[in-house]
């Protein structure tokens, strides 16, 4: 563990990643008691202001503290993106392995079943279930997470296969181990590297998918303070507050670019045991 | 808490509504405009939706309804006073218990020459009234039971009960006159028009243009004014703004709210304002908790400061509206009682109620139009004063057509002006009405609404509708915050544009370039 | 590839289509309203509500109404679209023939844009230009598309400036440069995105290739450096830069349907989220089945184009 926390200082991308998502962290827990106003309180004689000493990144149309909209729209943000990944990689991985595990016939079908899906582009499939189910962030995450499944039940599968055939899980079949024994204690430690590095890649797009999602209505809804909602407020008023605009999507932005360096990162420090 | 004090711009706007009331009191049926119209000319008119069918009977989008009032005519139009004027009925009387109607057809003809008689209007009548026809102008035409042709030029309404208002009523865009031949083939009326309004057909590509020409075998010798109106589709409103500032058309007719300002303060462009009787109303299920106690209603009532919500939700372009449907736009119109804010006094009630704590409530609004969810956000911040702890949801318009409308507690109702109060009044508050969707009911009230209707004696309908107001403000089955204004700009030479309180008419036949227009030529 | 083996490909991708035609026919079926209730909006009564419902078909069990529905679509009808009252094909068509255009030109300003960033950072790995190149590149990976195309809208949009219209489609038939206004923005945004994702891809393909044995083999041989670059490194990185490629026209029919709806373009991505806020069903249907074949055939082509380009091919002639 320690060895792999130096590892990790010595690698830039990842180390940013790292101290990008630490602040990220902060603003989770700590962000709705740092903002300096309740988000939703109007101030309508301050409305669609400028950053000033009292509201720092400005106003929005009801006169709205903008910082503390942001600050508090980082947990629903960041819980979108590690929710919806999360249930994908519980779902696919465990699809995947299993599937991959079992082989023949049940693997042949359910690999067919994977092409149909994967014929429908991730966002399209996305927007139609999130269509299905109706507009919402819950829903909009389960629909995202839906539509990771594919990819990582393919990733957990490919990965399988190798694994099946390497001379340790032969042995462990030859000892008579149970076949849940093999899976989690062989097959499974084998399979996390490359299911983390591809998660963390996947959260940062996750999260950039949930900000879609509310910009086109369909994720978050007011009064929420989700950043793709504020993005889609901000939309009407470009041209009086180029703040409302610029904030919210730079805080997704710098979200998503930690977990993309930090993906990056963990790539470079986990492909030498993935080889050896 | 929100935070509020009346704004220099508020305050400019509150008495430039001031003017327009004042106005629309003293308003004729035509806006007056300086200098003489001119003829010639092509408009080119922006609108953010395709005109999805050309089909009078259909419901569609605004621009369907402008590209429909500039392609047919109607028995009579509504002025901007909201009375009924001549169209293709030169003249028209009716009995004293207002059951029998007879129009005298003045000499006109359709598009392909032939001329417009007694039978076209029976036969188009006949069809709307047809349930399988599902047009809006079914249920808003009021008790017809029987239309029948006296001579070639002379049609009689027979109606089933009594009903003032059929001339106003009949000028609705759903009840436009449609050639009987064409009336067989309904799937062609989507494309083709057989109507024998001001403009003949010339480019109908939807989702991009809809491009009409001057109709020269039109009944007015004097109008259209203009060559022709080129309808273009700029579905992004910063595009359609754009395209008004760079001059690639002359009139935008939605302006939203967020960009009235920028666009009227630009050169060469002039905004154009005008109140209306559209309005939102939060509808409080009488049958469902919490709302089944009038002091609850009431209470919600006097914790939204009406003015602030007119700033906060509208930017100030509307009016408060004292919880009744009825805008002063409206004819026959008696002013309801100012509702009072009070969120002191809200909150003592809500604990004579019961609720000394405060009260919890879900309040559902659909995603558009996007007011709605702008309000609901803008009452949960306000009604919080009061111990309302509101919580809003959004949803999507078929989740709100099938789950929330007439059936949840609480929710954002948005409605556009009736064309008479009893339009409203019946259909969304009578016993039987049929949208009535806050389970109010009151047996006087329905006898009201029905008096009102048997009698051509204004001075005693107004009467009438004053105790119906009466009756609904008391009540408070709705709180109804504010009226919208029609917000809409066009190029300074742009002559004649009048704004009307209904949704439609446009009256673009009355429109015409004046100095400084750009020569456009085919 | 041989004929057969194309012939068993072309059978397996109409199979999948099928499927695909019946998934999504299924999930519309869930739906909580229906269409009848969206035309009528909310002035509706009850019994005009039945009547078009019937009218409309809606009262059928679904896998009747699947049934001719699917029959339709191989004949080449796909219903009436209940927005508009016209045919399906005459609305959906149009709509992905824009989209079309708007993906190929990204495509091609994308794909020469990627190869060549992405081998200059790779050539000059670790130097100042691959890190320039990087941080460049690397905010178009973080940041979604709807904020590129609003950030553009902003800059470039502006109506004083009047450089570009904020939204829209001005179709080729009225004028060249009506038409390259209308499409740059959208363009730009998507080749931005999509350029940041595939030059990082290229990079560290042209890294692997760089490292290779022939190529080293050809630099020792003494052949020029411009040479051993484009001669030999090069066409090895084209085939993984294709597959990446094929891959990633998922996210550009995806990035597609965000950007139409950002700059109000007229293609088939706004046409669907239209149509699935008005729950107009076929038009639902019949778009993400036309989605589906552009990109199931996109990865055929891409399959049948790596054949075409095997280096082991290549590399003995």
């Amino acid at each position: 563990m320690a060895e792999g926390w130096s590892r990790l200082a010595r690698n830039p991308a990842g180390l940013t990643g790292a101290v990008i998502l630490s602040f990220l962290l902060l603003v989770i827990v700590a962000g709705p008691a740092l903002a300096p106003y309740d988000p939703t309180t109007f101030h309508l004689t301050r409305r669609l202001e400028g950053p000033s000493l009292d509201f720092l990144l400005g106003t929005d149309q009801f006169g709205r503290d903008l910082l503390s909209r942001i600050l508090t729209g980082a947990r629903p943000a960041v819980l979108f993106g590690v929710g919806a990944t999360a249930l994908a990689v519980l779902g696919g991985g465990v699809a995947g392995m299993a599937s991959g595990y079992v082989g023949g016939l049940i693997d042949e079908v359910a690999m067919r079943a994977l092409d149909v899906v994967l014929a429908v582009p991730g966002l399209l499939f996305a927007l139609l279930i999130v269509t299905v189910l109706g507009s919402g962030s819950a829903n909009a995450m389960l629909a995202v997470a839906v539509s990771f499944l594919p990819g990582f039940a393919r990733l957990a599968r490919a990965g399988t296969l190798s694994i099946r055939e390497r001379d340790f899980v032969a042995a462990a079949i030859a000892r008579g181990e149970a076949h849940g024994y093999i899976l989690r204690r062989e097959i499974l430690p084998n399979l996390m590297p490359p299911i983390v590095v591809e998660a963390s890649v996947r959260v940062a797009h996750a999260l950039m998918i949930g900000a879609t999602l509310s910009y086109l209505g369909l994720g978050a809804q007011a009064p929420d303070s989700d950043w793709g909602l504020l993005v889609a407020e901000a939309r009407d008023y470009l041209f009086r507050n180029g703040w409302l605009l610029a904030c919210p999507a730079l805080a997704i932005g710098i979200s998503a670019l930690g977990f993309n360096l930090l993906g990056d990162g963990l790539r470079d420090l986990l492909n030498p045991e993935l080889d050896a | 808490m929100p935070t509020w004090k009346m704004s220099r711009r508020a305050l400019m706007r509150a008495s430039a509504a001031a003017v327009l009331a004042a106005s629309a009191a003293g308003r004729g049926a035509f806006a007056a405009t300086a200098g003489t119209p001119r003829r010639g000319g092509i408009l080119k008119i922006s609108v953010n939706a395709r005109a999805d069918s050309l089909n009078p009977m259909k419901p569609k989008s605004s621009a369907g309804h402008m590209a429909v009032e500039l392609l047919y005519s109607g028995l009579t139009r509504i002025g901007t006073d909201l009375s009924a004027q001549p169209d293709l009925a030169e003249s028209w009387t009716a009995n004293d218990q207002a059951t029998e109607f007879t129009f005298r057809l003045r000499e006109a003809s359709f598009h392909d020459g032939s001329p417009v008689t007694a039978a076209d209007v029976v036969a188009t009548i006949t069809a709307i009234r047809d349930p399988a026809s599902a047009s809006p102008g079914r249920t808003s035409t009021g008790p017809i039971a029987a239309v029948e042709a006296v001579d070639d030029r002379t049609v009689r309404f027979r109606l089933d009960g009594s009903f003032a208002d059929l001339p106003v009523v009949l000028g609705s865009v759903y009840t436009k006159i449609i050639q009987a031949a064409a009336l067989a083939d309904p799937a062609a009326l989507e494309t083709r028009p057989a109507g024998s309004g001001p403009f003949l057909l010339k480019e109908f590509d939807p989702g991009r243009i809809l491009s009409v020409r001057r109709n020269p075998a039109y009944f007015d010798p004097e109008r259209p004014y203009l060559e022709g109106i080129d309808q273009l589709v700029y579905p992004d409103a910063t595009g359609e703004a754009a395209a008004l500032i760079n001059g690639d058309t002359d009139v935008l007719l939605e302006v939203g709210i967020a960009n009235f300002d920028r666009l009227a303060t630009t050169a060469g462009i002039v905004g154009e304002r005008v109140a209306t009787g559209n309005f939102l109303n939060l509808v409080m299920r009488v049958d469902t908790r919490p709302f089944d106690d009038l002091r609850v209603r009431r209470a919600l009532a006097m914790s939204l400061d009406r003015e602030a919500l007119v700033e906060a939700v509208l930017e100030g372009y509307g009016r408060p509206a004292d919880d009744s449907i009825i805008a002063p736009e409206a004819s026959l119109y008696t002013a309801p009682p100012k509702a009072v804010y009070d969120p002191a006094a809200a909150r003592q009630l809500l604990a004579e109620a019961g609720y000394p704590d405060g009260v919890e409530a879900t309040l559902y609004a659909a995603a558009v139009p996007p007011l709605r969810t702008t309000l609901a956000v803008a009452v949960k911040e306000f009604a919080s004063q009061a111990g309302f702890r509101i919580e809003v949801r959004t949803v999507a318009m078929d989740e709100y057509l099938a789950n929330v409308f007439r059936k949840a507690g609480f929710y954002v109702g948005s409605w556009n002006m009736g064309v008479t109060q009893d339009f409203w009044y019946n259909t969304l508050l009578t016993s039987k009405g049929a949208l009535a969707d806050s389970g109010w009911s009151d047996p006087r009230f329905d006898e009201v609404i029905a008096a009102a209707r048997r009698t051509t004696d204004a001075a005693e309908r107004t009467r009438l509708y004053a105790e119906a107001q009466a009756l609904v403000v008391s009540n408070l089955p709705y709180i109804v915050p504010f009226f919208l204004d029609r917000l809409a700009a066009r190029r300074d030479y742009v002559e004649g544009l009048a704004l009307h309180p209904l949704n439609q008419p446009y009256q673009l036949d009355r429109v015409w370039l004046g100095e400084g227009a750009p020569a456009r030529q085919e | 590839m041989s004929l057969a083996h194309l012939l068993r490909r072309l059978v397996a991708l109409a199979v999948i289509l099928l499927c695909v035609s019946a998934l999504v026919f299924a999930i519309t079926q869930i739906l909580p309203g229906n269409a009848a209730v969206m035309i009528l909006v909310q002035n509706a009564t009850a019994d005009e509500l039945r009547a078009l419902e019937v009218q409309l078909g809606l009262d059928r069990p679904a896998w009747v109404q699947y049934g001719r529905w699917i029959g339709g679509v191989l004949a080449g009808d796909a219903g009436i679209s209940m927005t508009s009252s016209r045919p399906v094909l005459d609305v959906v068509l149009p709509a992905l023939g824009r989209s079309l255009i708007l993906a190929g030109i990204t495509l091609a300003v994308m794909a020469t844009g990627a190869v060549l960033l992405g081998v200059a950072a790779a050539v000059r790995r670790g130097r100042l230009a691959d890190f320039v190149i990087s941080a460049l590149v690397y905010p178009g990976v973080c940041v979604p598309e709807f904020v590129v195309g609003t950030l553009l809208v902003v800059l470039l949009a502006r109506p004083e400036l009047g450089w570009f219209p904020a939204g829209g489609y001005a179709p080729l038939s009225q004028g060249l440069l009506g038409f390259a206004r209308s499409i740059a923005l959208p363009a730009l945004t998507l080749t931005i995105i999509l350029t940041s994702r595939i030059s990082r891809q290229v990079r560290s393909e042209m890294i692997d290739v760089l490292k290779s044995d022939y190529v080293r083999t050809a630099t020792l041989k003494g052949l020029p450096r411009r040479a051993v670059l484009f001669r030999h490194a090069l066409p090895n990185a084209m085939l993984p830069t294709l597959t990446i490629l094929a891959l990633d026209i998922g996210y550009l029919i995806g990035g597609t349907v965000v950007v139409e709806e950002v700059f109000a373009y007229p293609g088939l991505g706004r046409l669907l989220i239209f149509s699935m806020q008005s729950r107009d069903l076929p038009v639902i249907q019949a778009g993400v089945l036309a989605m589906a074949v552009v990109y199931v055939t996109a990865n055929l082509v891409a399959d049948l184009l790596h054949s075409a380009v095997d280096p082991r091919v290549r590399a003995d002639g």
